[in-house]
């Protein structure tokens, strides 16, 4: 009986160090506070982000601009010691997003491009607007190739017609700044 | 005979369970990370017929469609079409239902189209799905081509997971008329809903899959087609493509060479390929890939390995490259690459290398259709594997069937999950006897 009971023992913990390595195998590394653009359609790359955070008391403690790296992360290290619970992030023809910050650990928020008129919204003007610029060539600094890939085509269309919708608000209920619309 | 004692069948019970749970936790595991990747879909666009005669002065309608590999969500198509203006006028264009007309140009010789779905943002697609249909007016007596520009074409798809579009378009194929006195009956090839080689050339031919590896002063292009075929790929530092490599026999699969390239070089390239009858040209996507230097480094950040064709009679060739951490090819490997099959019936040649790239030849000495893996190690390091069919009829099924059954999961992966499958199997079969002895 004694023995029984050591063998099951034995084979728990072989169990439960082989259910620890698969977790510690699929687990996401250990990272500082990011913020991770994903969703990102084609070479579109953004440079820099608007962040607004706010506390638990909705009192906004962070309203700045941030550099983006590699076209996706966000350092958020200026964010840890201010207690921010939520984050509003706008970057330029993108719709604004929102998430909860969770403190040392990858942050993702999945975006929505094709805001053409820069009004935070996604609706049939801006469809409008690429609609009338398919095939011809992007300007320097056309809002109408949405996936940045150098041509205007029903990839840049299509993304606009899935996108429909609208951003979100600032926290203070202020309009965004001109550079991220 | 002496009866297995409560306590003896209980641990027995207890290690199966636990063998059984630890199966499924390191499947799952597997599995997460392995195989729930989306597939992207690939498109052939052509218009039906591919072939025909047309009678002077009568309107002559096309059907736009696109051959998918499975069905899709669509979101968009864009064609752009050339024509002899003096031999054909376009008439009109009409969506297929679902579909709306976005945007047309029209002007003579060239037309360009974008449709959306009607309503809703995404469409249903299935494997063979119909866009417009393009009447024309014939207006001379004589052959007349009917030309899809792949650089300003696209089908617009959404991944599965509904979190990107893309670009479908895989290839294109144009369509060759003739065109008859206004007496004689339209002549149109029939089409089979089976493919088969004698009917590929009527919009059944498709380039199933492109690639390169890139050296030096070369490239190797990796093409496999639909049905048997021969192959051309038109190549340079522009897109206007000014070289071009052309295979030597009819195949389903081909390796091309590009030589005379210049080192660390954006190069275009595109795989075109005629049918059966040689009357219909089937035009790849044009891609790009660049040119390397040979590094002198000794480390080795990643390496490529390559088994091609998948599928072959008797005989693959292995293609391993191994870049340092800025791209650049290591040619030093030789004395420390090997490679290892997990069959007997294969023979493996001794690899060479030429400019950073090792090849070896593999060949099947077996009678039987076998799945054989090939890998490949750098001393202790794993290089790669690869899963190769060996199938000594493949010859004769290429000219009796012409389907192709492609798997979208690698054959590593399935390999694994049968085994996986089968050690269940065992397991739930031992129980089932401890059961009942009891």
């Amino acid at each position: 009986m004694k023995g029984n009971r050591l063998t099951g023992a034995v084979l728990l913990v072989a169990v439960l160090a082989l259910v620890g390595g698969i977790l510690f195998w699929t687990r996401d590394d250990d990272v500082a506070t990011t913020v991770e653009l994903t969703n990102l359609p084609g070479q579109f790359c953004p440079k820099e982000a608007w962040i607004v955070a706010t506390d638990n008391d909705n009192r906004v403690v962070l309203d700045a601009m941030q550099q983006v790296n590699a076209c996706r992360f966000i350092a958020a290290d200026s964010l840890v010691g201010l207690e921010a619970q939520t984050v509003t992030i706008k970057v330029a023809r993108v719709l604004a997003g929102k998430l909860a910050l969770r403190v040392d650990e990858a942050n993702r928020l999945a975006i929505t491009v094709g805001d053409v008129t820069g009004d935070n919204s996604i609706d049939g003007r801006d469809e409008k607007i690429v609609r009338s610029r398919l095939a011809l060539p992007p300007d320097s600094n056309s809002a109408t190739d949405i996936n940045a890939d150098g041509r205007i085509d029903v990839i840049d269309l299509a993304l606009v017609r899935i996108g429909k919708k609208v951003g979100e608000t600032r926290p203070d209920g202020q309009p965004w700044a001109e550079n991220v619309l | 005979m002496k009866a297995r004692t409560p306590l003896r069948s209980e641990r027995l019970v207890f290690t199966i369970v636990v063998i059984i749970t630890v199966i499924l936790l390191v499947g799952s595991a597997i599995l997460q990370r392995i195989v729930f990747k989306a597939e992207s879909v690939n498109g052939a666009l052509h218009f039906t017929p591919t072939t025909l005669v047309a009678p002077l002065g009568k309107p002559l309608s096309l059907v736009l469609q696109s051959d998918f590999d499975a069905s899709s969500l669509g979101a968009g198509i864009q064609v752009s079409i050339d024509y002899d203006p003096t031999a054909l006028s376009l008439d009109s264009v009409k969506p297929s239902s679902g579909w709306t007309t976005a945007k047309i140009d029209k002007s003579p010789g060239t037309v360009f189209w974008v449709a959306v779905p009607s309503g809703a943002a995404v469409s249903s697609l299935s494997t063979r799905s119909v866009f417009a249909t393009f009447v024309f007016r014939p207006l001379k007596n004589g052959p007349a081509e009917i030309k899809i520009d792949p650089t300003r074409s696209a089908i617009a798809l959404m991944t599965s997971d509904a979190t990107a579009v893309y670009n479908a378009l895989n290839s294109v194929q144009n369509s060759v008329l003739t065109i008859a006195p206004s007496g004689a009956s339209p002549i149109v090839a029939s089409e089979s809903t089976e493919p088969t080689p004698t009917n590929s050339g009527f919009g059944l031919q498709r380039l199933v899959s492109t690639d390169e590896i890139a050296l030096p002063q070369a490239a190797i292009v990796l093409v496999k087609l639909q049905f048997s075929g021969r192959v051309v790929v038109n190549f340079g530092l522009t897109s206007s493509l000014s070289g071009s490599v052309e295979s030597s026999s009819s195949s389903m699969y081909h390796a091309l060479k590009l030589s005379g390239l210049e080192s660390a070089k954006t190069y275009y390239y595109q795989v075109a390929t005629t049918d059966s009858q040689g009357s219909s040209k089937l035009l790849g996507a044009v891609k790009s890939f660049q040119t390397v230097a040979i590094s002198r480094n000794l480390n080795v950040d990643q390496y490529s390995f390559q088994v091609f064709p998948a599928t072959a009679r008797d005989q693959v060739k292995v293609y391993i490259t191994a870049k340092d951490d800025e791209g650049n090819l290591l040619g030093n490997l030789q004395k420390t690459l090997s490679l290892k099959a997990s069959r007997g019936e294969v023979k493996i040649l001794p690899l060479s290398e030429v400019d950073g790239l090792y090849q070896a030849t593999v060949e099947y000495t077996g009678t039987n259709r076998h799945a054989v893996v090939i890998s490949a190690t750098n001393g202790n390091q794993e290089v790669g594997s690869q899963a190769v069919i060996f199938d000594p009829d493949l010859i004769a099924k290429e000219a009796t069937s012409g389907n192709q059954f492609i798997l979208s999961l690698s054959e590593n992966v399935v390999a694994t999950l049968i085994g996986l499958l089968a050690l269940l199997a065992v397991l739930t079969a031992l129980l089932w006897k401890l059961a009942r002895s009891r």
